[in-house]
C-alpha cells in the first residue's frame, strides 16, 4: 500500500545528464503552461478553461481576502480531520496489532470505512454533527484508510529476528510492540499522513458542498453555479497547492525519520498476514463469520442509536424500512447496480490502460518522464474529486464525462505503483543479465515487467476501488443511470428507504469490489512475488 | 440538497424588473431622537413606501424603541435555516437582523446558510439544528410530513415560486405544449416538476431528460433545450453574461405554487407562539425595508452576511428586484405580505401536486397556520 510518489528513477548508466532532470522538468512544466495559456486564450470548453494568469488574478486581486479566509477554513478543516482520523486509524491499527482476534474485524471495518462513498454519508454526518463540523468528518474519514493501512504496515515491519530475540529474552507481546515495532512504524505512518493530507483536503472541501459557512468548497460552489470560469480554478489551484504543500512538508518529514527508522517495506507484509494459517475452507469461513459479525452489528448499532438519540425518520431512517425497500425493488437495485459496475469496469480498463502506458513510456523515455512526471505528482497530490465540479465543465455534461472522471482516479494509483514497479528489479539481476548481452527491450522484457506485475497489481487493486466510488461521484453529479443517481433522485425528494438503500448498495458493491480485486492481488503476489 | 438547481435561469428578468419597481428610498428619519433611529426610520420608510395600509408596524417600532431605548426582553433565538448561500434571495432577513428590526419586537436571530448539497431544510428541522425553515416550496414540506414530521406552514417569502423554465431567448417556446420532445435539463428529483407540468396541462410527459450539476451550461452549449432555473437567478446570471434567454416560473406553465415557504414544527411553534409573533413582526419589517431600498441590501450582502462567498454585486443589484416583484399578488394586497391563502392552497397548489403523482396530499386546514402572521400584522 505505500504509494512511492517520489520514486527516484534510476538513472541508467553511461547517459548520465544532470542537466536533463533539470531541463526535463522546466520543460514538462513549460509545456503545460504553454498548452494551458493557449486554451485559456482560445476559450476551450466554452471558455471554461482560462488562462494561467485570469486563474491567479481573483487570489491576488481584490477578493484577496474571501479566498485568504476560504483557505484557512478549510486548511484548518483538513488538518483536524487528519489529526482525528490519524489518530483514531493508528490506534485502530494498534489494537489490531496487539489483539489479534480483533484483527480481522478491524481490517474489514477499515475496508468499509474506505469504500464509505462520502456522496452517501455526508449528508447525514451534516445532519448529525452540525455544518461546522461535517467537513471535519469527511476529512477524517478519508484519512482513516490510508493512515490504518501504513501503520499496519509499518507495525509489521520490524525485523522478524527482532521479535525473535525478544521473545527469547521473555518479554510480553506489549513490549515488544512499544520496544520493536512502534519505532519501525513511524516512517510508514507518515507514509500515510503524506497520502492522506491531499485527501483530507478532498474530503474538507467535499464536506463543505453540504453547506459550511466558508472554505474553498463553497468558492467552488459559488463560482461554479455563477458561472465564473476565473474563480473555479482560483479555488481549485488553491485546493491542488495546499494539497502539494501538505504532501511535500510530509515527504520531506519521512524523508528524515527514514535514516533514524529505517525504510518502509512494501506491502507484501500484510498480503502474508492474511494468506497465511488455516485451510481455505476454515479461512473462508471465519471469513464469513466475521463479515456476518459485523453486519448485524452494524445494523444493531443502527437501530439502537435512532431509537435512543431520538432521531427523526427523515433524517435516518429504520433498517426495516430500508431492507423492504430493497426486498421490494430488487430489480430496480440490480438495474442500478449493474449500471455502476459498467461504468467503473470502463474506467477501470481505461485508467489502468492509460497509467500503465504512460509508466512504461516514462521508463523508456527520458524526456517524456521528465516531462509529464511532476505534472502527474503535482496532480496526485491534488484533491481530484473535489475538482470533479470543474472537469465536467471542461469535459461537457455527458455520460461519458462520468467515464473520464472516474478513469482519472483509476490512473493515478496505476501509474504510480507500475512507475515504482518497474525500478524494482534487483540490480544485480539486471548487471548479470547485460553482461550476458542482453538488448534494453530483453531485460525489460525478462526482468522488469515479471518484477513489476505485483507492483502493477497492487495499484489495480486500490483502483479498482477507487473507481467506484468516483463512477458513484460522477452519477451524482451528472449521471443517468446508477446508483449515484438513484440516491441522489431519492435523496431530493426525501425518500429516506430508497436513498439509504442505495447508500448501502453503493457501499456494497465498492467492498465487494474491493474484497474482489484483493484476492486477485493476493494470487498474483503468490505466484510473481 | 432541495435547492440544486436553483440557479438556472435569467430571461425572465426583464420583466420581472419591469414589475419590480423601485421604490426609492422616499422618507428620510422619522424623527426618533434614540438609539433606535435607524431601524425605526427603516420599518416607516418601508411602510410608506409599499404603500400600504397599516402603519402599525413602524409606529408600534418607534413607541417600543422610544420607550425603552432599547430591545425589549428577547423571548428568544429563532436558529433560521435557509435553502441556499447567502443571496439577495434572503434580503428581508438581513435587513431585518442588520437594523435590529427582530430584536425590537423581542426575537433574537441566528441565520443558517444552505447550499446547492445542503440536506434538506427539513431535514435540518427535524436533526434539531435549525428552528424556522425556509423550504423552497410546500413539496418537500408534504413529503417530510409523510416521513412523520408535523411540519405546518405559517407563511411565504414569495407569492410566487421563482422555480421554472429558462430557454435561450432564440428558442420558440411559450406554453406546456412547446414543450413535447425537448430536451430538459435538471437536477435528479426535478423529473417530478417537469412530470407535473404536463400533466397539468393535459400533456403526456414526453420529453429527455438532461442530468445536471448546478450551473446553466448545458443550455448554453445546446446540450439541453431548456432547463429548470429559478427566473430569479440563472437567467439574470447568464444575461449578465451575455447569453439572452427567457424564462419563466412554474406557475406560468399551470403549476401554481408559493415560494420560500416558511415553515416549523407544529411542537415548535405550540412552545414559541410570541417569539414566532415577534419573528414575524420584524421580518414583515424586513420585507417592507427591502422593498423602500432594494439597493441598501447589497452591502450588507458584500460585507456582511455574504463576505465568504464572493457576492456578485452585478448579479445581486439585478436579481433583488427581480425577488421583491415575487412579495405582491392580489391576496396580500388584502390580506398582507408573506400571507398563504388557504383556498388557493387547496384550490390551485395541492392538485399541482396531485397532478405530480403525489398522493395522500393534505389539505391547507392541517398545512397552514395563518394565524401567527396575522398577529405578527398587528403588532
Amino acid at each position: 500500500m505505500t504509494i512511492v510518489v517520489d520514486a527516484p528513477v534510476r538513472r541508467s548508466r553511461g547517459r548520465r545528464l544532470p542537466v536533463a532532470s533539470i531541463v526535463a522538468p522546466v520543460v514538462g512544466v513549460g509545456v503545460v503552461l504553454t498548452i494551458w495559456a493557449i486554451g485559456g486564450r482560445a476559450g476551450w470548453a466554452s471558455g471554461m478553461v482560462v488562462t494561467p494568469a485570469e486563474a491567479i488574478r481573483p487570489i491576488i486581486g481584490s477578493s484577496r481576502d474571501v479566498y485568504a479566509r476560504a483557505t484557512a477554513a478549510t486548511v484548518w478543516s483538513a488538518f483536524r480531520g487528519l489529526l482525528i482520523g490519524s489518530a483514531i486509524a493508528f490506534v485502530a491499527a494498534l489494537v489490531a496489532a496487539t489483539v489479534p482476534p480483533l484483527r480481522r474485524a478491524i481490517s474489514r471495518l477499515a475496508a468499509v470505512a474506505n469504500a464509505a462513498p462520502w456522496v452517501a454519508v455526508a449528508p447525514c454526518l451534516l445532519v448529525i454533527l452540525g455544518r461546522d463540523r461535517g467537513p471535519v468528518a469527511v476529512a477524517a474519514i478519508a484519512v482513516f484508510f490510508f493512515v490504518f493501512v501504513s501503520t499496519s504496515i509499518g507495525l509489521g515491519s520490524a525485523p522478524p529476528a527482532a521479535h525473535d530475540v525478544l521473545t527469547a529474552l521473555g518479554s510480553s507481546r506489549r513490549v515488544r510492540v512499544l520496544s520493536v515495532q512502534l519505532p519501525a512504524c513511524w516512517p510508514s505512518v507518515v507514509d500515510g499522513l503524506k497520502l492522506g493530507a491531499p485527501a483530507a483536503m478532498a474530503g474538507a472541501i467535499f464536506g463543505e458542498w453540504y453547506g459550511a459557512p466558508r472554505g474553498l468548497g463553497v468558492l467552488l460552489l459559488s463560482a461554479m453555479q455563477s458561472g465564473r470560469a476565473e474563480r473555479l480554478w482560483a479555488a481549485s489551484l488553491i485546493s491542488a497547492a495546499c494539497g502539494l504543500l501538505a504532501f511535500g512538508l510530509l515527504a520531506a518529514l519521512r524523508a528524515a525519520l527514514v535514516p533514524r527508522y529505517g525504510a518502509v517495506i512494501t506491502q507484501s507484509q500484510t498480503v502474508a498476514e492474511f494468506a497465511k494459517g488455516g485451510s481455505r475452507v476454515r479461512t473462508a469461513v471465519i471469513e464469513l463469520a466475521t463479515v456476518a459479525v459485523l453486519v448485524v452489528g452494524m445494523v444493531a448499532a443502527w437501530w439502537i442509536w435512532i431509537d435512543a438519540a431520538d432521531i427523526s425518520p427523515l433524517v435516518v431512517p429504520r433498517p426495516s424500512r430500508v431492507w423492504r425497500d430493497i426486498a421490494g425493488s430488487l430489480s430496480e437495485y440490480a438495474r442500478a447496480t449493474g449500471s455502476t459496475l459498467a461504468t467503473a469496469g470502463f474506467a477501470f480498463l481505461l485508467g489502468a490502460f492509460v497509467g500503465i502506458a504512460a509508466a512504461v513510456a516514462a521508463s523508456r523515455i527520458r524526456l517524456f518522464a521528465g516531462a509529464v512526471v511532476p505534472v502527474i505528482v503535482v496532480l496526485a497530490a491534488t484533491p481530484i474529486v473535489a475538482l470533479f465540479p470543474l472537469m465536467a465543465r471542461v469535459f461537457g455534461n455527458e455520460p461519458s464525462t462520468v467515464r473520464i472522471l472516474a478513469a482519472t482516479m483509476v490512473f493515478f494509483p496505476v501509474f504510480v505503483y507500475t512507475r515504482s514497479g518497474l525500478t524494482a528489479a534487483s540490480r544485480s539481476a539486471a548487471d548479470v543479465v547485460t553482461a550476458l548481452g542482453a538488448s534494453t527491450n530483453k531485460r525489460f522484457s525478462l526482468l522488469t515487467v515479471p518484477a513489476a506485475v505485483p507492483h502493477i497489481v497492487s495499484g489495480c487493486r486500490i483502483a479498482a476501488g477507487s473507481s467506484v466510488i468516483a463512477a458513484v461521484v460522477g452519477e451524482t453529479l451528472i449521471g443517468s443511470v446508477g446508483l449515484g443517481v438513484q440516491f441522489s433522485y431519492e435523496y431530493r425528494l426525501l425518500h429516506m428507504p430508497p436513498a439509504f438503500g442505495a447508500a448501502i448498495a453503493i457501499v456494497v458493491v465498492s467492498v465487494a469490489v474491493f474484497a474482489a480485486s484483493g484476492s486477485i492481488e493476493r494470487a498474483v503476489h503468490a505466484r510473481w512475488s | 440538497m432541495n435547492t440544486y438547481n436553483r440557479r438556472a435561469f435569467i430571461g425572465h428578468s426583464a420583466r420581472l424588473m419591469g414589475g419590480a419597481v423601485i421604490l426609492g428610498p422616499l422618507v428620510a428619519a422619522c424623527g426618533s431622537d434614540d438609539k433606535k433611529t435607524a431601524s425605526t426610520s427603516a420599518a416607516t420608510t418601508a411602510t410608506t413606501a409599499a404603500g400600504t395600509a397599516t402603519t402599525t408596524a413602524a409606529t408600534a417600532a418607534g413607541t417600543t424603541a422610544g420607550s425603552t431605548a432599547s430591545s425589549v426582553a428577547s423571548l428568544g433565538k429563532v436558529r433560521t435555516q435557509f435553502n441556499w448561500v447567502a443571496d439577495v434571495e434572503w434580503a428581508a432577513w438581513y435587513l431585518a437582523d442588520n437594523n435590529g428590526l427582530f430584536t425590537q419586537y423581542g426575537a433574537d436571530v441566528e441565520l443558517i446558510s444552505g447550499g446547492p448539497n445542503t440536506p434538506a431544510v427539513a431535514q435540518v428541522l427535524a436533526s434539531g439544528a435549525a428552528d424556522f425553515g425556509v423550504a423552497s416550496d410546500e413539496l418537500q414540506l408534504i413529503q417530510a410530513n409523510k416521513e412523520g414530521t408535523d411540519y405546518v406552514i405559517l407563511g411565504a417569502m414569495y407569492q410566487r415560486s421563482p422555480f421554472g423554465y429558462c430557454w435561450l431567448a432564440d428558442t420558440p417556446i411559450s406554453t406546456a405544449k412547446d414543450l413535447v420532445g425537448k430536451k430538459i435539463g435538471g437536477v435528479q428529483g426535478d423529473q417530478v416538476r417537469i412530470d407535473a407540468v404536463f400533466k397539468v396541462n393535459d400533456l403526456e410527459p414526453d420529453y429527455t431528460f438532461v442530468p445536471m450539476n448546478y450551473d446553466p451550461q448545458p443550455l448554453v452549449d445546446g446540450d439541453a433545450d431548456i432547463i429548470t432555473a429559478y427566473v430569479t437567478n440563472q437567467p439574470i446570471q447568464l444575461e449578465l453574461k451575455g447569453v439572452k434567454t427567457k424564462s419563466a416560473p412554474f406557475s406560468d406553465f399551470g403549476l401554481k405554487s408559493y415560494g420560500d415557504v416558511l415553515f416549523a414544527s407544529k411542537k415548535y411553534i405550540d412552545a414559541n407562539r410570541d417569539l414566532l409573533v415577534a419573528y414575524f413582526a420584524g421580518l414583515l419589517a424586513g420585507v417592507k425595508a427591502n422593498q423602500a431600498d432594494p439597493t441598501a441590501v447589497i452591502p450588507l450582502l458584500t460585507d456582511k452576511y455574504g463576505k465568504d462567498a464572493e457576492i456578485d454585486v452585478a448579479y445581486s443589484t439585478a436579481g433583488n428586484p427581480a425577488y421583491i416583484a415575487l412579495y405582491d399578488s392580489d391576496f396580500t394586497k388584502a390580506n398582507g405580505l408573506l400571507s398563504v391563502d388557504p383556498a388557493y392552497f387547496d384550490s390551485d397548489v395541492l392538485p399541482g401536486y396531485a397532478a405530480a403523482g403525489e398522493t395522500d396530499l393534505p389539505t391547507a386546514a392541517t398545512l397552514v397556520d395563518t394565524t401567527i402572521l396575522a398577529d405578527a400584522q398587528k403588532l
